[in-house]
């Protein structure tokens, strides 16, 4: 395998997590992509405005994706990252549902 | 405007009560000695920023309902607050850690997520300061304040919520709710993503 490295026993807490976090920043990256929308120079602002938001997702994303090459299972199970992945997604697909018409509302 | 004079002048008078408090009242604190009187700063300042993040958040979704301009301003406000008060709190937890863990910064839950928050409303600051119309301005700020206020109530969610926890945090009264995040392997694995080892 790529870099010498094994896969783990359990394969699919892993892909749950690469799907959550998928999901997740697709979501709250098409919301708060509306920044860099125009003049150039705003997509650096984007950066920083949406890396520490998505700081909690990349964590869950992290601790899952190793479970995946770990051949060592998590010590206290995959369930509450898998949570956390899956509360970021409800929270930011739920605020792209109510804050879309504002942040694309053409005013600008 | 002649009520808010009464309001400040009270305040100052009140916070010169509370420095007589602090310093004459209260008594030097056994084990910890005069470091111990940073608590009463570094608690209320920590307390306040959030409180104005809290406010922030509630006026920047009011103004998206209302389109009233005052809405917008008290967020920006409350901001500006609350980052001065993050800030001083980040300054005198340091502080305080230096002397009772020997250091002044350690990678913990508490910590990092402090820092992770300022860097988040300093993102906010930067995107307010930036030259766009200024009622866009206004309703991508108040949709970065709704998205930045439940990052918020993640780093701060009560022990038992199903928070994931594999390290403990080491500030004090943190029994309850340790954690225990891994936060402290961040960095390590930013290192390692980049030079492709662990």
């Amino acid at each position: 395998m790529f870099l010498g490295q094994s896969a783990g026993e359990e394969p699919v807490p892993a892909l749950i997590g690469l799907l959550l976090t998928d999901v997740g920043m697709a979501a709250s990256g098409s919301l708060l992509g509306a920044l860099s929308v125009g003049r150039a120079g705003r997509e650096s602002l984007l950066s920083i405005v949406l890396f520490p938001l998505m700081i909690p997702l990349l964590l869950a994303g992290i601790q899952l994706g190793a479970t995946g090459f770990n051949p060592e299972p998590m010590p206290d199970g995959p369930q509450d990252w898998i949570g956390l992945a899956a509360a970021f997604d409800a929270v930011f697909l739920a605020a792209g549902l109510a804050l879309f018409p504002f942040v694309y509302s053409g005013e600008d | 405007m002649r009520a808010l004079a009464l309001l400040g002048l009270a305040g100052g008078l009140l916070m010169a009560f509370c420095q007589w408090l602090i310093y004459v009242y209260a008594p030097v604190e056994q084990s910890m000695g005069v470091v111990q009187k940073i608590f009463y700063f570094h608690l209320p300042v920590a307390w306040w920023c959030f409180a104005s993040f809290f406010l922030s958040c509630i006026s920047g979704i009011l103004w998206l309902k209302t389109r009233r301009r005052k809405w917008d301003i008290l967020s920006a406000a409350a901001v500006e607050v609350g980052m001065v008060c993050a800030t001083l709190a980040l300054i005198t937890g340091s502080i305080w850690a230096r002397h009772s863990w020997g250091t002044w910064w350690t990678w913990d839950p508490r910590l990092t997520t402090t820092l992770v928050l300022w860097f988040i409303y300093a993102g906010y600051l930067a995107l307010r300061s930036m030259p766009l119309p200024s009622g866009g301005r206004a309703s991508m700020c108040a949709v970065v304040l709704s998205s930045a206020s439940s990052t918020c109530l993640w780093f701060f969610f009560p022990p038992g919520c199903g928070v994931p926890s594999t390290r403990q945090s080491l500030r004090p009264g943190a029994e309850g709710w340790n954690r225990k995040w891994p936060l402290r392997s961040l960095p390590r694995y930013s290192v390692s993503a980049c030079s492709g080892s662990r």
